[in-house]
């Protein structure tokens, strides 16, 4: 039996971080070192700022917070996102992701950004045999196809 | 049941096991371990399948994947699989194999008669054949040739198995599992190396279990299965057992396939038949081993005439002896161990002919001390009977004898497999020293090793696995110190080859599964034929499923000799993926069917499930198409409803799949105005306006909306089907063509869940779903945009209209979508609120001759499309100098225009060619065509949009739609696109 938990996450928040021109990333990182979130790195200076819970109202909030360093533009509704954990994650992600997931080159904490089944999908590495998976909201049901025929293959 | 023909002791198969399976219907036995082929000879089956042209009975040549005759279908119904080598399939308990392309029976087949016309089927025979008439390609020799040529048939069932992908990425790719392989993964991983060892077979070993070796006092087998036991204790390597790596692509990209579970009846709950890998490596190694070489005779097709490497196999690793009584007939010192293996298991040897004048007296000796002829400097004339039953043979005198023999092992020498080295444009080089191609200058980050590289000897092999791991160590900076190399032998390995023996005059055969003979060879030179890849295209040969592995270097050979030219400088062939064969379902992994591949679902998707719509595809989005209501038996009922509904009171449309996108800095008006034709930065807050985009080359790309929400934040929407090009176009222009202008822009196409409400109930409506939003049309006047928060999110509200009607948008965050939806309905049920699909949607934007997909094809300039006058003149765009270019400002350009059909009832079909009344119906008279139609329940007749030459001025004309496919003109009307309300009064109520 695989060792594998993939769960749907909920009540979570996204939002992309667009920083103004010349505004460096450590600006940004420094304004942010209070607030209960994680910065995706997902581009050339562009996060993806991601929080457990997240109240209604908590992209708008954030703006507030980088008023003049950086634009923010909620992704809340624009991804679903599955935690894959247990021993056999790496393998189930390995099996979707065509990049290396070998420690060295996707450590703890590394964000990819790629496509699993022809989905764009976001994975990121966020605790020892955890991982979270964001594909695009509208693809949810395709994806979970995926997850579910790649685990039961495990 | 019993196995005449199987050993008393000996081979890797478990006798204490008996699995039963049938060939052709006929039960037979076998052990765990048996290959069919392997099982099958065991009870003394010689026949195994007919071949492609000539339908000529063959049995087994080889042991493995390389096999060109022992082609079956395995399984039956769903799971049947056709040109399965018997060679390499698993034995299983209650396999099912059947024999292909004979009929009515393998032992009988009608189909044989082609061999009486075989001076008909020789080289280019399809050039010559389907010269004339061309007329009968179809109705005579296609069909003809379908049912004569070919393999196995598909059982046109869908299969029940699933197929998956994997990835890996490693240091080092060791193709093949050989002492040369097994060696060079066991230093690679010492030397702490991330290492992935492929083999294709389900042992490792290669051809250690088919010879009697020692190597470090243990037998091959056991030496192999003790090196495999330690390798797994690495865990920076993988091993993939029955792992065919089929080609090598760009930057170390490999393609594999694992047969996961063709060893099995069926796979297990939830496991794939076969997996699809890639494989990323920073360096190959190429421990593949080499195919032995037939020698081409008269005959030497014939069920019994087997490769000497392949007899050694069967004996040594099944257990099974291939005949009774057995000639070798060799050019190479390995047919001598043959011999030696046939003596040591008792089977009877008749003569064993070597084609050189001399051969290692350390060979010889046992085999005349055992009383058996030896024919030096002799040869092979013809092998007779079907199966065989004598070989000729002629001494070196020329005096011809007959041996009566069952088994004629031929040894013609060993290609090196290095197919793989040539995936990416390296051809082989000839080697004099071991009389074959073999790798030369190859890829700097790619090895051959062994007997892939030509090393035949066992300790030679061992050292080259272990020299080109080290290189590849040292180029990724690693090292490790290594024990010694077991001990072992080098057997001699001398070979002088011999590419026709005897007269060839009857059936020498060169390629067996595509039937080229060595005539053909002599035929394809005589026309002109003289580079191998033109020999390789004219004769087939090396173009059947072995890739040529068995016979494309006797056919090199020929093709010297014939044309007086050496083997180097007659050169081999490019070689291409896939080495072998590998199922199209592989490459398809999961997309199959419902999933072939992904779809995406908007936000109401489950609403509008629940209310019984019908979908349609929109490229991957699954759309609403219509809501059919009780009692209605036709769509077009179901679509005038929800268009007479909106029109007259209030329907909503999910629209949540156009693309979106989100612009923010100081520059963005800029860019805007840039990237359409119209102005956009004197666009007030709080406004929306729609604009059009052309190429770079002035046709239009895309249309939509730009609403500026604040000063420096603006929300752009694209068509459904330019979502994604449109993004990329904004990503280029302010990253590439302007990287100076402060603008971010991020895609929300996702984030958002947008519906249209439109009709004259639509703002009472919105009164009541949004009571405390100001919609009053002072406040959100056409054209109008606010944001809002509907319970807690963000939302927006514009006042857009694609339908005419008086229409909002709204958006919320998608998550939110569902919640909207519902609430919209339930305090819409008043005004009676109807959801319409995308067929509505179309029917009353073609009522407002609003261009979409359909016009912006890709064909059509701005002022085609009647969108000229939104050019501005005080700005440079995107397209602008190219689309003055003269044929693009063409005043006989189609422009587009209305039609009606004039006796007010005729459907126009959208596809359908515009000609003048009394034009003959030639594409010189095309004066356009239709693009859009459909019946327009608001003016109860049909009509449709076009594009017609010179059509802004020939309003009132009257033209024909001329439909050659579906038949029918139609007598129709020119008019203005705008339909319903030109004015545009209701958009604005």
């Amino acid at each position: 039996m695989a060792d594998i938990s993939i769960t749907q996450l909920a009540g979570f928040g996204l939002a992309t971080i667009l920083p103004a021109k010349g505004i460096a990333p450590a600006a940004i990182h420094a304004a942010l070192a209070e607030a209960a979130l994680t910065l995706l790195p997902t581009g050339p200076s562009q996060f993806l700022a991601y929080t457990p819970i997240a109240a209604p109202d908590w992209a708008e909030a954030l703006e507030e917070k980088l008023a003049g360093l950086a634009s923010v533009v909620d992704q809340s509704s624009g991804y679903s996102l599955f935690r894959v954990s247990g021993s056999d994650a790496l393998r189930l992600l390995q099996k979707g992701l065509p990049v290396d997931l070998s420690p060295a080159a996707f450590p703890l904490g590394a964000v990819v950004v790629s496509a699993i089944a022809h989905i764009g999908v976001i994975a990121h590495h966020v605790a020892p045999n955890t991982f979270h998976l964001a594909p695009f909201r509208s693809f949810t049901q395709s994806f979970h196809h995926w997850l579910d025929t790649a685990a039961a293959a495990l | 049941m019993t196995q005449p023909f199987r050993l008393g002791a000996g081979g890797l198969i478990d006798r204490s096991r008996t699995l039963h399976f049938t060939f052709d219907g006929k039960p037979y036995t076998g052990h765990p371990g048996d290959t069919l082929a392997s099982a099958l000879l065991a009870h003394g089956t010689r026949l195994f399948g007919r071949s492609f042209k000539y339908h000529r009975p063959r049995g087994v040549l080889t042991a493995g994947s390389e096999e060109p005759n022992a082609l079956v279908t395995l399984r039956s119904g769903a799971r049947a699989e056709p040109n399965t080598r018997a060679t390499t399939a698993e034995l299983f308990d209650g396999l099912e194999a059947s024999s292909q392309n004979r009929w009515p029976s393998l032992k009988f087949d009608l189909m044989a008669v082609n061999q009486l016309a075989s001076p008909l089927f020789v080289a280019g025979f399809y050039y010559k054949t389907f010269m004339w008439p061309a007329k009968a390609w179809e109705k005579l020799y296609e069909p003809l040739i379908r049912r004569a040529a070919g393999l196995g048939a598909l059982s046109g069932l869908e299969d029940p198995d699933t197929y998956e992908h994997d990835h890996a990425f490693c240091d080092l790719l060791v193709v093949g599992a050989g002492p040369a392989g097994l060696t060079a993964a066991l230093d690679a991983a010492r030397s702490g190396l991330s290492v992935v060892l492929a083999d294709e077979a389900p042992l490792a070993g290669g051809l250690l279990l088919a010879e009697q070796v020692s190597i470090g006092g243990q037998s091959g087998a056991d030496w192999a299965a003790a090196t495999l036991a330690e390798l797994a204790s690495y865990p920076s390597l993988r091993i993939l057992p029955r792992t065919t790596v089929f080609g090598r692509f760009d930057d170390g990209e490999h393609g594999a396939i694992e047969r996961v579970a063709d060893h099995l009846p069926i796979p297990l709950p939830g496991q794939p038949r076969q997996r699809l890998w890639k494989i990323v490596a920073r360096r190959t190694i190429l421990a593949t081993g080499a195919t032995e070489r037939p020698i081409v005779f008269d005959g030497n097709d014939r069920p019994g005439v087997m490769l000497a490497s392949a007899v050694s196999t069967y004996l040594n690793r099944y257990g099974v002896a291939p005949g009774h009584r057995a000639v070798v007939f060799t050019a190479c010192d390995s047919g001598w161990q043959t011999a030696a293996d046939l003596l040591a298991t008792g089977v009877a040897l008749a003569a064993v002919i070597d084609a050189r004048g001399q051969a290692p007296a350390s060979l010889i000796a046992p085999i005349r001390a055992a009383g058996v002829p030896v024919l030096l400097g002799g040869q092979v004339v013809a092998a007779k009977g079907s199966p065989l039953r004598a070989v000729i043979a002629r001494d070196a005198s020329g005096a011809e004898q007959r041996f009566a023999a069952d088994l004629l092992a031929v040894a013609g020498g060993w290609n090196p497999q290095v197919a793989l080295a040539a995936h990416l444009g390296h051809r082989p080089d000839w080697r004099e020293g071991i009389a074959a191609y073999a790798l030369g200058e190859g890829p700097g980050d790619l090895a051959a090793v062994g007997a892939a590289d030509g090393v035949y000897g066992l300790a030679g092999a061992l050292a080259s696995g272990r020299a080109a791991a080290q290189a590849a160590t040292q180029a990724l900076g690693q090292s490790a110190a290594l024990p010694p190399l077991p001990l072992a032998e080098d057997a001699p390995h001398a070979v002088s080859p011999v590419w026709a023996s005897g007269p060839c005059r009857g059936k020498a055969f060169v390629d067996f599964q595509h039937d080229v003979t060595a005539s053909d060879v002599t035929l394809a030179v005589q026309e002109g034929f003289t580079s191998v890849e033109h020999l390789k295209r004219y004769t087939t040969l090396g173009m059947a499923t072995d890739q040529g592995r068995v016979g494309q270097v006797n056919g090199h050979g020929l093709l010297a000799a014939a044309t007086g030219r050496t083997l180097a400088e007659t050169g081999t062939i490019r070689a291409r993926p896939p080495v072998v064969p590998v199922a199209i379902g592989a490459f398809g992994g999961h997309h199959r069917g419902r999933h072939f591949r992904p779809t995406r679902h908007t936000a109401s998707h489950g609403w509008a499930a629940e209310r019984g719509a019908v979908f349609v595809d929109v490229g991957q989005w699954k759309r609403a198409q219509w809501y059919p209501q009780p009692g209605e038996t036709h769509w077009r009922q179901s679509v005038d409803r929800e268009v007479n509904a909106t029109r007259n009171g209030v329907g909503l449309c999910d629209v949540s799949t156009l693309g979106k996108i989100e612009l923010i800095g100081p520059d963005v008006g800029t860019l805007l105005d840039r990237l359409y034709i119209n102005l956009f930065s004197t666009l007030t807050v709080g406004k929306a306006r729609y604009g059009l985009m052309l190429r770079e080359d002035g046709i239009a790309m895309d249309d939509g909306t730009v609403t500026r929400f604040a000063p420096n934040r603006w929300f752009m929407t694209t068509t459904t089907a330019n979502a994604a090009r449109v993004m990329q176009h904004i990503d280029f222009a302010r990253q590439v063509l302007w990287p100076y202008l402060d603008v971010q822009a991020a895609s929300v196409t996702e984030q958002w869940a947008t519906f249209s409400i439109a009709g004259p109930k639509a703002r009472d409506l919105l009164r009541a779903a949004l009571p405390e939003v100001d919609v009053s049309n002072e406040a959100l006047p056409y054209m109008g945009a606010t944001t809002l928060h509907w319970r807690g999110y963000a939302a927006r509200l514009y006042r857009l209209s694609f339908s005419g009607e008086l229409a909002y948008e709204i958006s919320v965050p998608a998550a939110q979508g569902d919640a909207l939806v519902r609430h919209l309905f339930a305090v819409g049920a008043p005004f009676g609120l109807t959801p319409y699909g995308t067929e509505a949607l179309g029917v009353m934007r073609i009522e407002k001759g609003h261009p979409a997909g359909n016009e912006l094809n890709g064909w059509t300039t701005a002022a085609d499309l009647g969108l000229g006058r939104m050019a501005s003149k005080k700005k440079d765009f995107i397209g602008r100098v190219m689309a003055q270019r003269p044929a693009m400002v063409d005043p006989a350009r189609p422009r587009l225009v209305g039609l009606v059909p004039v006796d007010g009832v005729s459907a126009i079909r959208a596809g359908g060619h515009l000609l003048a009344p009394g034009a003959a119906p030639v594409a010189a008279s095309d004066e356009g065509y239709v693009s859009s139609a459909c019946y327009s329940p608001t003016l109860g007749h049909p009509i449709a949009l076009a594009m017609l030459a010179r059509g802004a001025g020939r309003h009132g004309e009257t033209i024909i739609v001329h439909d050659p496919v579906r038949g029918g003109d139609v007598l129709a009307r020119v008019v203005d696109p705008v339909f319903f309300d030109p004015a545009g009064e209701r958009l604005r109520g």
